[in-house]
């Protein structure tokens, strides 16, 4: 998987310019201005295509915030 | 996972119906401008064609396949089988298959039958169809895919009512012994996820009506309309869809560049894109209707044909069609269609 930095970045492009610069490792993803359930499928593709992994929608449930997702990734990649 | 493969039946031409009313999606009430673009740009739908309550799923099924009949010369005689596919029939008894019979003039001697499926209904339809057909010895044989889908969506539900839409479609299908036309399927169905896409009232397990205050969404569930969980069914198709292509191609040794058109069930622009770049499916090869007509349901399959009439009326190609929702089910078919009848999509007239 790569760094954390990389999926920072990664999660940061899903977002509209005005709002990805805020976002950090400890957002809490819910509290994200501009979150949405149409945000989530976004951010399932982009991670789907980057990581070859398919987030369930209990997997974006019990993530508070960008870190806790990112943990669930590398979980899902071992 | 059930695979079908048949030799002897075909598509000999299809239409399909939809109402005149068309809703924007850019023009929904309720909804912020960041919504409005959100949802277009997400689903890829602009607009949505909603019929009136008192028009059902029989009366654009029946609209469609006289429509149909009539353009291909069929006599209402020869017809020896009729499926009816739908989650919105008129009755909860009797199926619609049954007065429809009687609606289209068809023969006391033609076997009815209705299928309660959805999103993968043109897929199970079809599979029926043919199964029945090829053991039957039937030549001629209409199956129609139709919902009013709209009509069990609560006004408020600001998930639901920008997907979905109304629609009908009919197919007609031959079986001729002497024609070889080679098709394949594969289905699947996994029930545990059965209340993702759920009507929970109006069949027998919920008989008391719990008056649900329909002017409020404070519930997640609104137990008396249609509930989808929109995100649990992404993920579903993001995860299951491309290796069911993938072990239909593999079965049957069908090489990717052999299909002219992929056609995937149309409830969102972002999956479809996402499943076609798993398989490395041209942009040109994949098909589209949702931005005109959103998600009808069991029609989504056929009306994107109808919505591409000019490639398919009248031509020869090899197209792969996949269903995927509700049940949670899914099936992916390998068609080969050759001079079909192919209608460009109508509109509903009473």
């Amino acid at each position: 998987m790569s760094t954390e930095g990389e999926f920072i970045t990664l999660i940061q492009q899903q977002f509209p310019e005005d709002i990805r610069y805020g976002i950090t490792f400890e957002s809490k993803i819910r509290e994200i201005k501009g979150w949405s359930s149409l945000q989530a499928l976004i951010i399932t593709v982009a991670i789907d295509e980057k990581y070859g992994v398919t987030l369930s929608d209990d997997d974006i449930r019990k993530a508070t915030t960008i870190h806790d997702l990112y943990l669930t990734i590398r979980n899902k990649m071992k | 996972m059930a695979s079908l493969s048949f030799e002897h039946c075909f598509i000999k031409g299809i239409s399909t119906v939809v109402p005149g009313q068309t809703e924007l999606n850019a023009n929904l009430e309720g909804f912020t401008e960041e919504e409005k673009r959100a949802i277009i740009q997400t689903t890829g739908i602009e607009k949505r064609r909603i019929a009136p309550a008192h028009i059902t799923s029989s009366d654009l099924g029946v609209y469609a396949a006289k429509q149909l009949m009539h353009t291909i010369g069929w006599e209402k005689s020869e017809i020896e089988i009729l499926v009816f596919v739908t989650q919105t029939p008129d009755y909860l008894i009797p199926a619609n298959s049954m007065h429809i019979q009687y609606r289209l003039g068809l023969s006391e001697n033609t076997l009815c039958l209705d299928i309660n499926q959805g999103c993968a209904a043109f897929v199970y339809g079809l599979a029926v169809m043919y199964g029945m057909m090829t053991s039957g010895k039937l030549r001629k044989g209409i199956l129609i895919t139709s919902d009013t889908i709209t009509h069990t969506i609560h006004p408020h539900d600001k998930s639901l009512k920008p997907i979905f839409a109304d629609a009908g479609s009919a197919i007609a299908v031959e079986y001729n012994q002497s024609m070889h036309a080679p098709s394949h399927f594969e289905l699947k169905v996994d029930g545990s996820r059965f209340d993702k896409i759920i009507l929970r009232e109006r069949g027998f397990r919920n008989l008391k009506n719990k008056n649900e205050n329909i002017q409020s969404l404070d519930q997640k569930e609104i137990t008396s309309c249609l509930y989808m969980n929109g995100q649990d069914i992404f993920h579903f198709g993001l995860r299951e869809i491309a290796p069911q292509v993938q072990e239909l191609m593999n079965k049957h040794a069908i090489h990717f560049d052999s299909i002219d058109y992929w056609i995937f069930h149309q409830a969102n622009k972002l999956l479809n894109d996402t499943i076609a770049k798993k398989l490395q499916i041209p942009e040109r090869k994949l098909l589209y209707s949702i931005q005109e007509y959103g998600n009808t349901s069991c029609a989504t399959i056929p009306i994107t044909l109808c919505h591409h009439y000019q490639k398919i009326n009248g031509k020869k190609s090899k197209t792969i069609v996949s269903g995927f929702g509700v049940g949670l089910s899914w099936g992916t078919a390998y068609l080969e269609l050759n001079n079909i009848t192919c209608q460009p999509v109508i509109t509903y007239e009473e």
